[in-house]
């Protein structure tokens, strides 16, 4: 069963410099109960989509899109109001930060009694009770107390521990979460990130993960999303996206994984920078960076092709008669 | 947090000590007695007389221990131009009088300061901001005799809508309250405005929107109790300055408050009122500064009240 369908949704900020379009035309579904793992540098649009989704963009940002619909209802005709009823009940959003997404002049509990307050009519006492058994599942000791103390008074781990319970309060049908670790120490991202699966696999929510590590995908996820420069480059089942994966941004990013296999960690970066999103390239936007760019990658943007049912790719080196480059695995 | 309270009560007291021995010396620096009325003067016998009367004569610590115990026993003293006038009485009948006005004027000042703040920041740019913002600033910078002679020429002179002095009905109080909340009003309104667009860019609003919060309480609650802290600090100084009575207000519209007898004890150089009101204000706005801080604390749970 579809849960959520996007089609080219866009948004662009108008700023003073100019109309930065950070995202240009993707196309997302996800269905229920199905974990989505959407990966790519910092700045290519992944929160930013997101964010356009639930209407939590400044009112500065242009959001339009053919076609989103979630479990059914037609998101685009919906205002922020409308929408409102929506996020926090249905859809739960886990934040990058969980140090400034927590307001640090209520207490966790005022805070996590919030959505169940407004999204579902019961008592003081029945949305506590709830509170509970959510800080629970998030393995929160002594939550009791926990629940009367401020956000200072929490470490970073405990602080996402609370964002999830939170995202999940209202028991929502679609959790969204946004680099849920980034933030945190390394020796608590681990933890964080085992949280996250085991709750959506004794919940059985949907999931869309978003993170710039593929390394957190291949635990988690069933599909992959790729995105550059504001579109959407390769699409795939994990298998496909770490076996056979098509395009050159891909391969990058596979082999900027750090490998702990080997003697040594190897880590290959990808060089250059993203594209400027004010005027991006009319091609390819991965184009000044690719190894294996060819005239037309600078000069119109390439469709996206499928490879199977599940897996399609944006790129040039897919036509017949392109160079025969292919995926030589991450070794090479 | 009784053990925060404790510090800031000894601390205020050090400071009121403080300036109670500064007022103490300032006065007996300036040469003459309170008796010597200028170039006649009062026959040496009298005068020798009045200063063994009121302890003039004993050696200046003693004096300053005199007076010291008398202030610890609530007593400021008397006006040595009119001795048959306690400082205490006319602070007592004084102090009520600005304060009462002054205290109408604070909550005038929070509410319509913190409101037109907080719309003009939710409509930053539109037309309701920018004409918002045109008059806060020229209400901080003009100075208070200009608004209140304008005021009181407007509606009193030219209008006769209101009374231009005294304070027998509620309809008195319009002008001077007005004029005293301008200023501040417009100081406020910046302060909350500046303060709430900071806020609503912070993390913590976006995940309340995320959470489904309607925008009202986005604003109202998660937005202005950040937002309203810069405010609650300027509240002490705020409080402390109106309740103590304006001077000029209070001479303008014939109003018999604290601010004016201040002033009058000065011209007439009436030295041991003027310490007497001073010492009074100083308690004053140093309680106030504690009430403030403490109320901060309270707002603020980031605030380490116990170190
Ligand atoms: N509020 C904003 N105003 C202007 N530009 C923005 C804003 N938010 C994001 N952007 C731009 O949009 C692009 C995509 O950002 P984002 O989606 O946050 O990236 P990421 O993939 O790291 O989450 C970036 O180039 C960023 O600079
Ligand atoms: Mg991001």
């Amino acid at each position: 069963m579809r849960l959520l369908e996007i089609e080219n949704l866009r948004t662009t900020f108008d700023i003073h410099v100019g109309s930065v379009q950070a995202v240009r035309g993707i196309d997302l579904h996800v269905d229920e109960g199905e974990t989505v793992g959407i990966v790519g540098e910092s700045g290519c649009g992944k929160s930013v989509s997101m964010l356009s989704l639930l209407h939590l963009l400044p009112d500065y940002a242009r959001v339009t899109a053919d076609k989103i619909a979630f479990g059914g209802t037609d998101l685009t005709k919906m205002d922020a109001k409308a929408m409102r009823r929506l996020s926090g009940d249905q859809i739960g959003m886990i934040f990058q930060d969980p140090m400034t997404s927590l307001n640090p002049l209520f207490t966790v509990g005022s805070q996590l009694i919030e959505p169940l307050r407004i999204h579902k009519k019961i008592g003081e006492k029945e949305a506590a009770q709830i509170v509970l058994d959510k800080l629970r599942l998030v393995e929160i000791p002594d939550p009791e107390s926990r629940m009367k103390q401020y956000p200072h008074e929490l470490s970073g781990g405990m602080r996402q521990r609370i964002m999830i319970a939170m995202a999940i309060m209202c028991d929502p049908r679609l959790i969204i979460a946004d680099e849920p670790t980034t933030a945190l120490d390394v020796t608590i991202q681990a933890q964080i990130l085992d949280l996250i699966a085991s709750l959506q696999k004794k919940l059985g929510t949907a999931v869309i993960m978003i993170t710039h590590d593929l390394g957190v995908i291949a635990g988690m996820c069933q599909r992959v999303v790729v995105m550059y420069g504001g579109v959407i480059v390769e699409e795939g089942t994990v298998r496909e996206i770490f076996y056979q994966p098509r395009h050159p941004y891909t391969w990058g990013l596979l082999r900027s994984i750090p490998q702990k296999s080997g003697e040594k960690k190897k880590l290959v970066p990808i060089s250059g920078s993203p594209p400027d999103l004010i005027a991006p390239p009319p091609g390819c936007p991965f184009a000044a960076r690719c190894p294996y760019a060819m005239n037309i990658c600078n000069s119109a943007m390439p469709p996206m092709r499928p490879v199977s049912d599940t897996h399609s790719a944006r790129c040039y080196l897919m036509d017949e008669g392109a160079p025969d480059v292919k995926w030589e695995g991450i070794r090479a | 947090m009784g053990k925060y309270i404790f510090k800031r009560v000894i601390s205020g007291l050090v400071t009121i000590v403080i300036l109670i021995t500064c007022c103490f010396f300032l006065m007996h620096a300036v040469p003459g007695s309170p008796f010597s009325k200028g170039e006649q003067g009062v026959p040496p016998e009298v005068m020798q007389r009045l200063n063994e009367k009121y302890g003039l004569d004993l050696p200046l610590h003693e004096q300053y221990i005199r007076y010291m115990s008398n202030i610890l026993h609530g007593d400021l003293g008397i006006s040595y131009k009119n001795t048959t006038v306690q400082v205490n009485d006319l602070v007592g009948r004084g102090f009520p009088v600005s304060a009462r006005i002054g205290a109408l004027a604070v909550v005038v000042s929070l509410l319509i300061g913190v409101a037109l703040g907080i719309v003009s920041a939710v409509k930053r740019g539109s037309l309701f901001d920018g004409i918002a913002m045109v008059t806060a600033t020229i209400g901080v910078c003009v100075p208070l005799f200009v608004i209140s002679v304008l005021l009181l020429y407007l509606f009193a002179g030219v209008l006769k809508w209101l009374p231009t002095y005294g304070l027998s009905t509620w309809r008195h109080y319009i002008l001077p309250v007005t004029c005293l909340s301008f200023s501040p009003i417009a100081y406020i309104a910046r302060m909350t405005r500046s303060s709430m667009l900071e806020v609503m860019q912070q993390d913590y609003i976006r995940t309340a929107r995320a959470k489904g919060v309607s925008e009202f309480f986005v604003i109202c609650k998660h937005g202005l109790r950040n937002a309203i802290l810069p405010v609650v600090t300027y509240l002490g100084t705020l409080i402390a300055n109106l309740l103590t009575g304006s001077f000029i207000v209070e001479r303008l519209f014939a109003i018999p408050g604290l601010g004016k007898y201040f002033v009058d004890s000065i011209t007439a150089r009436d030295y041991n009122i003027i310490m007497g009101v001073t010492i009074f204000l100083g308690i004053f706005v140093v309680t106030c500064n504690l009430i403030v801080d403490v109320a901060y604390g309270i707002i603020d749970p980031r605030v380490k009240m116990d170190e």
